[in-house]
């Protein structure tokens, strides 16, 4: 089958109604969760998760990545009219589309930017289609050794280009393999770290710990200061970008999709990466870079074209390799594994309506977006004004009953507020909750493929180093760990031999 | 006392270190197999291992480090945030405890009035409107329109 009878029928089925009006939640809740600060899209995705075991992969997963992207639109909104950005992803959007808000200019910044996404984000899409099968039928010639070096690396560079010291990082993401071990082992059936609880059996559940971890602790450490919101400019009007707008911010758009689709695909890089590299590369092409930071269209408009193209790019190495390539694609990995689905280079051949359908639905969304962003500004600013402490005990009703929905059970409620506690710690000792989540969804399957490439070689570990694919991870993973260490034993000689 | 970033950098870096022995610990009970066939306590005995020895190096680095780091990451010991969070947490667990006691629509109800009231004291009749607003549009959207079971409670409701 062509692409084309393929995207036809992923259309057929996006538009079906209940996958057309979950796709329309999705994006919603998506862009609600960008606007409010303090709630991300991992725990957004991870509160929505149990009310979707009812519905089909397919729904589902329209669904849940709808809140994914959604939530790049949203962040833009809160950077723009008040200096704050929603998400991580949205930093850049404030240095630019802040002064552009206080010149009265709230309005074309917010037209451009929702109208870039939705060109960076339909280009970006055309881009997943065509590569993600090439992808997946490569895919398919590789094997454990390859798989286990390919999520070695990805982890190393997500942990690599979080916040913070790197080996703080490094160190969630090791006590997220050894939390991810927790439970039956596959091979013998020994119940390892459970203690004797048999709730654990299973392993840690994904839901639970994401909500407490990403959820409850972000509004925990929120509820410690007031976050006083000051909208500059309250009134916008002209949300349509003049034509020097556009003829300006054109190539920005192209540009910054061209970046975000190619970083989305890197695991670690993805939106937040992309969206710095744009605003860098507008910087130096502009006839006027002294103007930056005063409020200049395409500082805006590459930026967010870029976050836009790399959220959509960065779904290619989930669907051809199941490998995650941020923490919010990670627990939609694990939506996908909840619903039966195991992403890799089998998932478009086994579940081709999955894959097209879910493709397909990503075009309706980016449109949804604009339309949803534009006129619904008016929304948006005033939910941005309801004090938090409105806000945060319904975000915290809502988490209790989705935890408990999961299984109608007080024991995943239970699990949720004490993992609530450990990321609120973590949050006030500075440690990032990414990169444990990444690795404890990644460490089963690396287990696995480190086991089945060792009973291959017969505990040879040359194996890892046989193949160009495999020697490649390996040696990424390898520099980029040695970068963080070495300086870390270099520099303590020199304060060990002053202290008195 | 402000408690800089240095000493819960120490401090956890020692728990971490801690846990990693734990976990080492227990990897060994579960039989670490051979290299030809990695048994189940491998890549959790690991997982520790590279753990301790990043704790270990986190430790270190922080301790010995010439100047102390004032980071503003805010003391733990200031009065009203101990206060919320406390009563928060306190409310947290309070709700599935009882959920299966006295039913969702109380619970809920209960709920939404503790934090309302005592997190930043707003006036009865707002705090009252609110609880009952967010308990019926919640009943309507998870009983009613997502057909989530919850338990009734001794009140049938």
């Amino acid at each position: 089958m062509g692409v084309f009878e393929n995207i036809a029928n992923g259309f057929i089925t996006a538009f079906q109604p209940l996958n057309l009006s979950l796709c329309f939640i999705g994006v919603l809740v998506g862009t609600f969760t960008g606007v409010l600060p303090g709630l991300g899209p991992v725990a957004a995705i991870a509160l929505l998760l149990p009310l979707t075991f009812d519905l089909s992969p397919v729904t589902a997963i329209i669904l849940l990545s709808g809140i994914y992207y959604g939530a790049m639109y949203g962040g833009s909104t809160t950077s723009i009219l008040v200096n704050i950005p929603g998400e991580a992803a949205s930093v850049v959007t404030c240095i630019e589309g802040y002064p552009m808000a206080r010149q009265g200019r709230a309005g074309p910044a917010l037209g451009i930017s929702a109208f870039a996404s939705l060109i960076a984000g339909t280009i970006s899409i055309i881009g997943v289609m065509i590569s993600a099968p090439l992808i997946s039928e490569f895919a398919l010639k590789i094997g454990p050794p390859e798989f286990f070096s390919l999520m070695l690396l990805g982890l190393t560079l997500v942990t690599y280009i979080s916040h913070g010291p790197v080996i703080k990082a490094l160190m969630m993401a090791a006590l997220g393999l050894v939390l991810g071990t927790v439970g039956l082992d596959n091979v013998s059936g020994l119940p390892r770290f459970t203690l004797g609880i048999k709730y654990l059996l299973d392993g840690v559940p994904l839901v639970p710990f994401a909500m407490g971890l990403f959820g409850i602790s972000e509004i925990l450490v929120n509820l410690e200061e007031t976050l006083h919101a000051e909208i500059y400019q309250k009134k916008i009007d002209g949300i349509f970008p003049s034509v020097k707008d556009w003829t300006t911010s054109i190539w920005a758009i192209f540009r910054g999709t061209v970046i975000g689709f190619f970083l989305g695909l890197l695991p670690g890089a993805g939106p937040v990466i992309a969206s710095f590299a744009s605003y860098g590369v507008e910087k130096r092409v502009s006839k006027y870079p002294e103007k930056f930071g005063t409020g200049v269209i395409e500082g805006v408009a590459g930026p967010e074209s870029a976050n836009n193209a790399a959220a959509q790019s960065a779904f290619i190495p989930l669907f051809t390799l199941g490998i995650p390539a941020t923490p919010a694609i990670a627990i939609l990995l694990g939506g996908f594994v909840i619903h039966g689905i195991q992403p890799g280079p089998l998932l478009i051949s086994n579940h081709p309506d999955v894959f097209w359908g879910v493709v397909a639905s990503m075009y309706i969304g980016n449109v949804m977006l604009l339309i949803l962003n534009l006129p619904m500004i008016g929304l948006w600013v005033k939910i941005i004004m309801i004090p938090y402490v409105y806000l945060s005990p319904l975000i915290l009703l809502f988490c209790l009953i989705g935890a408990f929905s999961i299984n109608y059970s007080s024991s995943d409620v239970y699990l949720m507020l004490m993992f609530s506690i450990v990321g609120y710690l973590m949050k006030k000792c500075k440690y990032e909750g990414g990169s444990l989540i990444l690795a404890f969804i990644l460490g089963p399957p690396m287990e696995k493929t480190l086991r089945q490439s060792l009973i291959m070689s017969q505990g040879d570990f040359s194996i890892f180093f046989q193949s160009p694919i495999s020697l490649i991870g390996l040696c990424g993973a390898a520099f980029l760990l040695i970068t963080t260490i070495v300086p870390l034993l270099r520099t303590r000689r020199p304060a060990l031999g002053v202290k008195d | 006392m402000n408690v800089e970033l240095r000493n819960r950098d120490e401090l956890s870096s020692l728990l971490l270190l801690l846990f990693s022995l734990f976990v080492c610990i227990g990897s060994y009970r579960y039989s670490i197999g051979s290299l030809h066939k990695p048994g189940p306590g491998f890549f959790p005995l690991w997982g520790g291992i590279i753990l301790g020895f990043l704790s270990l190096l986190n430790f270190l680095r922080v301790s010995t480090k010439r100047k102390r780091v004032t980071e503003e990451v805010g003391s733990l010991k200031s009065k009203k945030r101990w206060k919320n969070i406390t009563l928060t947490l306190i409310t947290l667990f309070a709700y599935p405890s009882f959920l299966p006691v006295i039913g969702f629509v109380l619970t809920t109800f209960l709920f939404i009035v503790v934090l309302l009231r005592f997190l930043e004291p707003k006036r009865w009749s707002i705090v009252l409107r609110t609880a009952v607003g967010v308990t019926l549009i919640s009943y309507f959207i998870f009983q009613y329109w997502l057909k989530i079971q919850f338990p009734k409670g001794i009140f049938g409701i």
